[in-house]
């Protein structure tokens, strides 16, 4: 998801592109580089002609796509040396074998050798260990763009240091490091303009930053913890903090949500047009009548936990379910179950129906409705030669809740 | 049997209704019986689908459930 954002809002130039590989020729490796400067950069120099090169772009090719998925902060690229406009790359990097796997770290210019093993396992978890490393950002604008443009659902954890030395800091890192999946990292270091920025007394502070598109009206843009002296209290900050607010999850970060036994109240929407981000922050907007008697709660008293997410990601989920949904949907997930309020019922007049919303959370509090079940529509006649004709929809009524003893023939087709 | 006045008889498409999971049984076509103090443990039937067959079948279970 990261990475589809990524592509969708970020300058662009003109790449081609092999899955998640990046084909650079020409200009296009200055531009890649910095462009993602911000990110792990890898570049495999090769050969078409050559065996070796062939044999270890299909591995390259995988770890891509693996690494895509994990959606940490790197790229990678690939850059034939035969193509007469990449004669100048041979000379940069002054080539001794081939294939030749170079990258850069994060905001440095400075090139490095691959050494580990070529093997799909071993570059994907080198990849991961280097791409774990806190982004820093040296300009406030920087910053900003950032999170406007590369990560505008994410929320971000920000250490704002007077010096990158010292306790505190130490603390914030092997925080960072050892939760760089569950979390986007950022650190700056503060010479006063950030902490004026943030309104700080002083430097050596965590902040958790929310994402502008997701914030509800009258919940505060940022968390300050300004004083910590053990890895669990930032992990407690961030736990209570970090999921408070409405926030934007994918398949894989669902699990982090805090509260796992607490139902997840999940608005699931189509991403892909260009005017998404502004539907985004619509249908919080609409979202947010509707629930923020809950939601104005303490995060350890409220009923639910509320998310928005891609539909297109949540497709195999949705299909486990036997659910279709195109373009919007609410659902409550509850461990294995789900609780469903489809679009028709959800949306009146072009907008989040803040009654039936109110009204489907209430039911479910009470006990009143049951998982989602794939069903028929009701029949017409309701009776067949004296037996009644039940759908999915009406077993409740039809089977449970009656005061009879019921026989049921489950069958197929039309017997 | 459908005199019976206390038990209804119910019939539901199974590949188009997707069943809750206690209701879920193997192959269709299958037939249960959800007696009505014990509406979430259905009694399977196995056997032939029949009418006499059925109604032995509900009446000794229902029987069952009276003593």
């Amino acid at each position: 998801m990261a990475l589809f954002l990524a592509l969708l809002l970020a300058p662009v130039f003109g790449y081609i592109k092999e899955g998640e590989i990046f084909e650079l020729v020409g200009d296009d490796l200055d531009n890649f580089l910095s462009e993602f400067k911000n990110e792990v950069r890898v570049i495999n120099l090769y050969a078409p002609f050559s065996f070796e090169c062939k044999k270890f772009s299909s591995t390259y090719f995988k770890a891509a796509k693996e690494l895509a998925k994990a959606q940490l902060p790197a790229k990678l690229a690939k850059l034939d040396l035969t193509n007469p406009q990449n004669k100048f790359a041979q000379e940069r990097y002054r080539l001794t074998g081939m294939p030749n796997l170079v990258y850069y770290m994060p905001n440095r210019e400075d090139v490095n050798t691959y050494n580990g093993l070529k093997t799909e396992e071993h570059l994907i978890a080198s990849i991961k260990e280097k791409a774990k490393l806190v982004h820093e950002f040296f300009e406030v604008e920087e910053l900003d763009k950032f999170l406007e443009k590369t990560k505008p659902l994410e929320g971000m954890i920000l250490g704002v240091f007077e010096e990158f030395t010292g306790e505190k800091y130490q603390l914030f890192e092997e925080f960072a490091r050892n939760n760089t999946e569950k979390y986007l990292f950022g650190k700056v270091k503060d010479q006063g303009e950030w902490s004026s920025k943030f309104n700080l007394d002083s430097p050596n502070k965590i902040l958790i930053l929310y994402p502008e598109a997701l914030l509800t009206p009258k919940e505060p843009q940022k968390e300050v913890l300004s004083s910590f002296s053990s890895v669990g209290e930032i992990q407690t900050f961030v736990e209570k903090n970090y999921y408070s607010q409405i926030t934007w999850v994918g398949l894989e970060n669902l699990k982090y949500l805090t509260h796992p036994k607490r139902p997840i109240v999940l608005l699931l929407m189509k991403t892909d047009s260009k005017s998404f981000l502004d539907r985004v922050k619509k249908h919080v907007e609409e979202l947010y009548p509707a629930v923020k008697k809950d939601f104005r709660k303490n995060l350890d008293e409220r009923k639910f936990l509320f998310a928005l997410g891609d539909i297109k990601e949540f497709e195999s989920e949705l299909q486990k379910h036997e659910l279709k949904a195109e373009n919007l949907i609410l659902l409550i997930k509850v461990e294995r179950d789900v609780y469903v309020l489809q679009e028709e019922d959800l949306v009146d007049d072009g907008k989040i129906s803040e009654s039936q919303v109110k009204d489907f959370l209430k039911k479910f509090n009470e006990r009143s409705i049951d998982p989602y079940l794939k069903s028929q529509k009701p029949p017409k006649n309701k009776y067949e030669n004296g037996v009644k004709v039940v759908v999915s929809q009406t077993i409740r009524k039809d089977i449970l809740k009656t005061d009879f003893s019921e026989v049921l023939l489950v069958y197929k087709g039309n017997s | 049997m459908q005199d019976n006045p206390d038990v209804n008889f119910n019939k539901i498409e199974g590949t188009q209704n997707r069943l809750p999971r206690e209701f879920q049984r193997g192959s269709l076509p299958y037939v249960l019986l959800i007696p009505k103090n014990k509406k979430k443990s259905p009694v399977p039937y196995a056997g032939p689908i029949t009418s006499e067959t059925l109604q032995e079948f509900v009446e000794s279970n229902l029987y069952k459930q009276d003593l």
